[in-house]
């Protein structure tokens, strides 16, 4: 890496080169197991999780690489094929000229194995020993291909490379047939899974260089496939045998549906794994923050001088000494209530209000808080990988912009908290014009969404400057749902979600245990409202018809604090339900 | 407090259907006075006599019926209204002899005092309780002559009040649903981990826990989940968690294949069982919680019989499913 190229480049991972690729990676050791296996796997997570670097990084060609850097062996157990579904073959709207539904769905079917197989094809080619070890095989290969589906391949090639040229003959073909004037045009030579694919795999597989490999198909942005592709590539998964290959499918939380074809449906833990890709982020001991202390260093390591995570990111020393002041107060107190009590009873009493105390003793007139330091821009990053490095490209950004191509040993205090102070408002000012980047997305529904989570700041603010029991909760669960109400909130928050301004994840239930969905607005949003973004592991309940009222008439979330709470359960009155 | 289950909204609707409004409702009528009489008297006295028994209570029904609801899919409207009477008749009473203790439960002798106190001795259900638990007793146990095959005794059909029902079906449906009842719901988390149930019981206990089925008509399966956890403390697994871990393998290869060979049975004298051609078994290892990856294949088990295999264990059908290259596979990993 240049000496002061910003190593905190945060565009999607399909814009970085391969060897980007090796230096940046990072490996989550809870779910990386699973990508090198014989199982299928889905990746769930929103965007900037870390789903395509997990999949390119276990690709065969990053593989080939990393093995050619480590002067290591490659291995040809496990061949990963990435197969990206946001390309133009994978847009093609061929299919919607077929009035046919399940003509159109065979139409389907057939571009989605051209791809796949267009890119086993390449990547396999791409790979030097493979073309070698082909070499005496192309010619039996290639007549026995053309045998069996009754094509021509392109003679002056090797086997792989004209699998390709094959493919990309097919693309027109079908294309010219489908646009033909002719009225319900079909495809007669439509390809299937059963009718390419696997007599594809069955032929480079018999090339002994493959004869044991198992290929890892890694379907990447697979929300990107239309609804009958989606039921295809459920259906192979829930058909097939896996000991030749296997499925690893990317996908977006909420959009994968994991019906067949024929109506039935996948089974999570039967026919496949799910790993959820968006990692709580409770504190700095989490995995989460964890493995983001590894992506920072190594991104650092890039710059090719010794420099530690904390070094580079320093933070404000006197927010810092203010927070240990507040810290050394809070467990005095602690140690004063909980007279022969347990180590736990004040350890628990300083994590809830160490930090509340520091923002509760600040100055109504003060400024913002001086936010710093590598913790800090952990924890604006809700746990995504993405949200983590667009501050930090920002900062490098500005020193860089000022040093006159002086080597950068670190980002002072001080342009840190102007970045993420900025990145913060910059946030607010997206939240105010959603209706511009979301599709389906109202004007008036923007407005209601603005007020979703103006209020909540005002609650969340209120909560930590006077809460006695969870003074730091930013996240939030629902409760009493009515179907009426639920049904006018659930687009504001699926707004939310797609602009990646609130996130989902899973946890217990306070009530029964079981698990429930909760809500946690993207903490970037805090700073510029004042508040911690450190958060604690509680949660807030809402009641529906409250954050209704938030949104649609602008009305601040009723606050109650602990004692309260405990004083009056919650009875509901004689006319609600 | 019962919640009418879907496939009791399907039965008073053919019954209707196929009797008229006044007689196919009295007929609802009388299946649900039993239902709520056995829900409310019979079944929460099971486990005071059976207390080391996986869960025959009224869940357990909800379970059946539910089951059968799903193994019929379509098909359901093959069957006319009195045949979905004989058959949730025949649901709610194929356990009820578990009230005289678990040994030959099914039997008529012990399921018929059951029977005449729900319905009063009164004379017009004569017929109904030869019908009913005849076929309540091909669920299980030996038939006449002491073989296993308890489904060729039924008659394909019979008759309830001159109306014909396809009792050898419902016999058949009420074996499988049964069996596909399994599950995390028979049994308790608590009273395993306090010890509370009898010794012999507990493998049966450890093996609901584990176990999850679902009934994928649409793919011709019946689909079986496992998730097994072992316990480590620091880096070895100790003697009595790899003793207990290996007995409950065993136990579950062992009922697989059993559940198998129901698929195969009752689907040998039901068509409306056809769909289903395969079990197709995952198995999950836990340790401490966290899944691990073992790379074991997929198992299914099809109806293809192919001369000269005789396949009596799974790990002839798969030798990585071997009890102990699975624990050696687990003691690798993180080594």
């Amino acid at each position: 890496m240049k000496k002061n190229k910003n190593p905190f480049e945060y565009e999607g991972s399909n814009n970085l080169s391969d060897e980007e690729i090796l230096d940046f990676y990072i490996e989550d050791f809870n779910y990386s197991r699973f990508i090198q296996s014989t199982r299928n796997v889905f990746l769930v997570g929103e965007r900037g999780t870390g789903k395509t670097m997990a999949l390119l990084y276990n690709s065969f060609i990053i593989q080939s690489k990393l093995a050619a850097r480590e002067a290591s062996s490659l291995s040809f157990d496990k061949i990963g094929i990435h197969i990206p579904c946001n390309t133009p073959l994978f847009h093609k709207k061929e299919h919607l000229l077929i009035e046919d539904s399940f003509r159109a769905s065979i139409v389907s079917e057939h571009y989605l194995v051209l791809s796949i197989v267009s890119q086993i094809a390449e990547t396999l080619s791409a790979i030097e020993e493979i073309e070698e070890a082909f070499k005496p095989y192309n010619k039996k290969l290639k007549e026995e291909f053309e045998y069996v589906l009754g094509i021509t391949l392109h003679k002056a090639s090797s086997f792989l490379t004209s699998i390709t040229y094959f493919i990309k003959k097919e693309v027109i073909d079908t294309q010219r047939k489908i646009n033909s004037p002719e009225s319900n045009s079909f495809y007669e030579n439509a390809f299937s899974f059963s009718s390419l694919a696997l007599p594809f795999i069955n032929s480079l597989k018999s090339v002994p260089i493959l004869g044991k490999s198992h290929f890892m198909l890694m379907i990447d942005d697979a929300h990107d496939l239309n609804k009958s592709q989606v039921e295809t590539l459920n259906s192979w998964i829930a058909y097939r045998d896996h000991s030749d290959f296997s499925f690893k499918v990317a996908t977006t939380r909420k959009n994968h549906s994991y019906v067949t074809s024929n109506g039935g449906s996948i089974l999570e833990g039967h026919d496949f794994t799910s790993i959820d890709m968006g990692k709580a982020l409770f504190n700095k001991d989490s995995d989460f923050a964890k493995m983001a202390r590894r992506i920072i260093q190594k991104r650092l390591d890039t710059l090719g001088r010794k420099i530690k995570v904390d070094n580079f990111f320093p933070i404000n020393p006197d927010f810092q000494k203010d927070l240990e002041e507040c810290k050394e107060k809070v467990r005095l107190e602690a140690e004063d209530k909980f007279k022969g009590g347990t180590k736990k009873q004040i350890r628990d009493h300083i994590y809830k209000y160490a930090r509340a105390e520091y923002f509760r003793n600040r100055s109504s007139k003060a400024n913002r808080p001086p936010y710093s330091g590598i913790d800090t821009i952990i924890d604006i990053s809700t746990g995504v990988v993405r949200n983590l490095l667009d501050p930090c490209f920002w900062m490098y950004d500005t020193v860089l912009s000022e040093s006159n191509n002086r080597e950068i040993k670190s980002i002072p205090y001080t342009v840190q908290n102007v970045i993420i102070i900025n990145r913060s408002e910059a946030k607010w000012e997206i939240l105010k014009s959603l209706h511009k980047i979301v599709e389906g997305c109202t004007e008036e529904d923007s407005k209601k969404v603005f007020c979703l989570f103006d209020n909540l700041m005002v609650l969340f603010r209120e909560r930590l400057l006077k809460h006695n029991s969870e003074p730091r909760a930013i996240m939030f669960s629902i409760s009493q749902k009515k179907d009426s109400i639920m049904e006018r909130i659930q687009p504001l928050l699926d707004i939310a979600i797609k602009s990646q301004m609130l996130y989902t994840r899973s946890g217990n239930s306070k009530d029964d245990g079981k698990q429930e969905t909760y809500f946690v607005p993207n903490r970037m949003l805090l700073p510029a409202r004042g508040l911690d973004p450190h958060g604690q592991h509680a949660r807030v309940s809402l009641k529906a018809v409250d954050i209704l009222a938030a949104a649609e008439n602008n009305k601040s979330f009723p606050f109650v604090d602990a004692d309260n709470e405990l004083k009056q359960p919650v009875q509901t009155g004689l006319f609600d339900e | 407090m019962w919640n009418k289950q879907p496939i009791e909204i399907r039965m008073e609707e053919a019954l209707i259907a196929q009797f008229g409004q006044e007689q196919g409702h009295r007929y609802y009528v009388q299946y649900e006075t039993a239902r709520n009489q056995l829900v409310d008297e019979i079944f929460p006295q099971i486990r005071a006599v059976e207390p080391s028994l996986t869960e025959h209570d009224a869940t357990h029904i909800k379970d059946v019926l539910k089951n059968a609801e799903l193994l019929l899919g379509e098909d359901i409207s093959k069957l006319n209204g009195i045949d979905l009477y004989c058959l949730g008749l025949v649901i709610l009473f194929h356990d009820v002899g578990n009230i005289h203790g678990r040994k030959k439960h099914n039997l008529y002798k012990n399921t018929v005092t059951v029977y005449n106190h729900v319905r009063n001795r009164i004379a017009k259900y004569n017929h109904e309780r030869t019908v009913v638990l005849r076929a309540a007793q091909a669920h299980s146990g030996l038939s006449n002559t002491g073989s296993t095959d308890t489904l060729k005794d039924i008659d394909p059909t019979d008759h309830i009040d001159g109306h014909t029902v396809r009792l050898r079906d419902i016999a058949c449906i009420l074996r499988f649903a049964d069996e596909l009842s399994e599950g995390p719901q028979r049994t308790s988390t608590f009273m395993q981990v306090n010890n509370k149930y009898d010794p012999k019981s507990k493998i049966f206990h450890k093996y609901a826990d584990s176990t999850h089925i679902h009934i994928d008509r649409p793919n011709e399966r019946i689909a079986i989940t496992y998730h097994i956890d072992i316990e480590k403390k620091g880096k070895k697994f100790s003697a009595k968690a790899e003793k207990e871990f290996i007995e409950l393998i065993h136990f579950t290869y062992h009922r697989i294949l059993k559940l198998d060979q129901e698929r195969k049975y009752t689907k040998h004298y039901s068509g409306l069982l056809s769909p289903f051609k395969k079990t197709s078994v995952k198995l999950n290892i836990h340790v401490n919680g966290q899944l691990q990856n073992l790379d074991l294949n997929e198992i299914t088990l099809t109806d293809i019989v192919v001369p000269g295999d005789e396949c009596r264990n799974i790990f002839e059908l798969d030798e990585s499913y071997r009890v102990e290259n699975i624990l050696d596979a687990l003691k690798s990993i993180g080594s």
